[in-house]
C-alpha cells in the first residue's frame, strides 16, 4: 500500500492552491482545534474527509495507514477515563471509567486525529520543494533565523520520513519471513526491527547525501516559482471563517 | 582522440578499514572516449569513479579536468562530470519525475524559465514526457535508469560516468540502455562505465581499464583485450570464447 502522507500529484482544490496559502491554513486551523468543542472538530473532520475522498482517499485506506494512531488514541481516551473522576460507565477490572474521562478524552483524541488528517491533506499534495518554498517565505522577514537553511531541513525530514516508513516495512517483512513474528519477547521484536532499520536508515541516508552532492546540491538553489490558482482569497476567507467559529463556539 | 579532457595522476585512496581502496592510479581520457572500467568486485571501480567528480579526496595523487585540479572549482566538475549510480533509488530525489529532472538545474541557480525549458526538452528525449507528476518509485526499471540519465543529462555534462549501469535491469531495458548509451557517446559525449557485463558494450567501446586489488592491472584498446579477460578474473566475452 503507498505511503498516504507521500506527494501524490492530482488537480483537487488541494492540489491547485498556492502553498502559502495551504501552510497559513493548516496553522490557523490546527490553533483554531486547541480550543474546539466537540460537535465543532467532528464537523471540521468530516469536511476533511469530504476533501479527503476528492483526492481519492477512502475513510477504510485511512483507517488503515493510521492505525497505530488510532490505537494511541484509544488508549488516550481510556487512559482519560480512568484518570477522570465522575459517573461511572463501566468497570474496567476492578477500576471505574468515568463518563467524564470517555468524553473528554474523546475530544482530546479528536482534535489530535484532526490536526493529523489535516497534516495528512497537506504533505499529500504539497512538493516537498514547495513547502520548503514557503516556509522559506514565511521565516524571510523574521531576523535572525536563517530561512534557507530551515527550509531545507524541513524538506530534507519530508523527502526522509516515507523513505524510513517503507524502509522499516521491508524490514518488517523480511524479520518476519524467518518467522520473526514467533518471537515472543516484544522487546526483542523491537530490537530487532529497530537496529536493521537504524543501519539501514543510515545507508540510505549516506548514499542520498552522495548523490545530492554529485548534482551540485546546495541551499541556495532555485525555488519552484508560486504559482496562485486564484482560488488563494476564497480558500482563505473559508479557512479564517472555519477558525473564528472553532474559538467562538 | 585529440588532447585529454581527464586527467588521473597517481591517485591513492586508503579507507580506514583497509578494504578497498586504490593505489596510484594514472591514467587519462580524451573528449568522445567511451571507456569500460572493468574488474572483480571489490577491485576499486567505485572509488575511482567516485574520484573523477571529487565525491572523495585521494590522499595522494589528482585528477585534472581540462587541467585545472578539480577541487578548484567543484560546482564546475560537478557539472561537467556527470555521475548515475549503481542504485537509481538512491540517485531519485524528487518527489515527481518533473521535480527529478529539474533537481540538477535548479542547484545551478539557473532561472525557472531556463530549468522548466531544458526539464521538457530532456523528458521528450528520454520518452518520459508522460510521466511527468508520476512519483519516481512508480515507474519500471528501465524507466527509472532513463530517468536517472535524464536528471544527468539535463545538466550538460561533457562526461558521463557510469557505475554498473546493468544491475537490476531486465533484459528490454539492458537492451534500451546500452542504446542510449551509443547515441550518448556519438553524439559527443565522453562515457566513463564500470561494469561487469563487457559483453554488453565492448562492440561500443574503445578501450578498457582493468583493476585488481586497487591497481590499474592493463589497460588497452576493446577489440585487443576482449580475447583475453578470462586471464584478468573477468567474464570472457561470449563471441571469444566460441571462437
Amino acid at each position: 500500500m503507498p505511503n498516504l502522507f507521500e506527494f501524490k500529484s492530482g488537480k483537487s482544490l488541494a492540489h491547485i492552491l498556492d502553498p502559502r496559502c495551504k501552510f497559513f491554513l493548516l496553522c490557523i486551523i490546527s490553533a483554531g482545534l486547541v480550543s474546539a468543542s466537540l460537535p465543532m472538530c467532528l464537523t471540521l473532520l468530516l469536511l476533511v474527509f469530504v476533501l479527503l475522498k476528492s483526492m481519492g482517499i477512502g475513510p477504510v485506506r485511512l483507517a488503515l495507514q493510521l492505525r497505530y494512531f488510532i490505537l494511541f488514541l484509544f488508549m488516550i481516551i481510556l487512559v482519560r477515563g480512568l484518570a477522570e473522576p465522575g459517573p461511572k460507565l463501566f468497570t474496567l477490572i476492578a477500576y471505574p471509567v468515568s463518563i467524564s474521562g470517555l468524553t473528554q478524552g474523546s475530544l482530546v483524541a479528536i482534535r489530535f486525529f484532526t490536526v493529523m488528517v489535516l497534516g495528512l491533506v497537506f504533505s499529500a499534495t504539497t512538493r516537498p520543494s514547495e513547502l520548503k518554498a514557503a516556509v522559506q517565505w514565511f521565516l524571510k522577514p523574521i531576523p535572525f533565523i536563517p530561512e534557507q537553511r530551515a527550509g531545507v531541513i524541513i524538506s530534507l525530514a519530508l523527502r526522509f520520513l516515507p523513505m524510513i516508513l517503507s524502509q522499516a516495512k521491508e524490514s518488517g517483512q523480511a524479520i518476519d519471513a524467518r518467522c520473526g513474528n514467533l518471537l515472543k519477547n516484544p522487546i526483542k521484536r523491537m530490537s530487532t526491527l529497530i537496529l536493521a532499520l537504524l543501519g539501514k536508515t543510515f545507508k540510505s541516508a549516506d548514499q542520498l547525501a552522495i548523490a545530492m552532492e554529485a548534482r551540485c546540491y546546495t541551499e541556495t538553489r532555485t525555488d519552484p516559482g508560486f504559482r496562485p490558482s486564484g482560488k488563494e482569497p476564497l480558500a482563505l476567507a473559508v479557512g479564517i471563517s472555519i477558525f473564528l467559529v472553532l474559538i467562538c463556539i | 582522440m585529440s588532447e585529454s579532457i581527464l586527467k588521473i595522476e597517481g591517485l591513492s585512496h586508503d579507507y580506514r578499514s583497509g578494504q578497498g581502496g586504490i593505489k596510484a592510479i594514472s591514467f587519462s581520457v580524451s573528449p568522445g572516449e567511451y571507456i569500460i572500467l572493468a574488474g572483480p568486485n571489490g577491485s576499486g571501480k567505485t572509488t575511482l569513479i567516485r574520484h573523477l567528480n571529487g565525491l572523495l579526496k585521494p590522499d595522494t595523487g589528482r585528477v585534472r579536468l581540462h587541467g585545472r585540479d578539480i577541487f578548484r572549482d567543484l560546482t564546475h566538475t560537478r557539472k561537467t562530470v556527470g555521475m548515475v549510480f549503481q542504485d537509481a533509488d538512491t540517485q531519485i530525489v524528487g518527489e515527481t519525475v518533473f521535480d527529478e529532472v529539474a533537481f540538477g538545474p535548479e542547484n545551478l541557480g539557473l532561472n525557472r524559465e531556463t530549468i522548466d525549458s531544458k526539464v521538457w526538452s530532456t523528458l521528450e528525449r528520454f520518452d518520459l514526457t508522460r510521466f511527468r507528476d508520476r512519483h519516481p518509485a512508480t515507474l519500471s526499471g528501465g524507466e527509472k535508469r532513463r530517468l536517472t540519465i535524464a536528471g544527468i543529462l539535463v545538466m550538460d555534462p561533457e562526461i558521463i560516468i557510469f557505475d554498473e549501469p546493468f544491475a537490476n535491469l531486465d533484459y528490454p531495458g539492458t537492451r534500451d540502455l546500452v542504446k542510449i548509451i551509443a547515441w550518448l557517446n556519438r553524439s559527443g559525449k565522453t562515457i566513463i562505465m564500470a561494469t561487469h557485463d563487457l559483453d554488453l558494450v565492448i562492440q561500443d567501446a574503445h578501450r578498457i581499464l582493468i583493476m585488481a586489488n586497487g591497481r590499474l592491472h592493463t589497460q588497452g584498446k576493446a577489440s585487443d583485450l576482449a580475447k583475453n579477460l578470462g586471464q584478468y578474473g573477468l567474464k570472457p566475452i561470449c563471441t571469444c570464447a566460441l571462437g
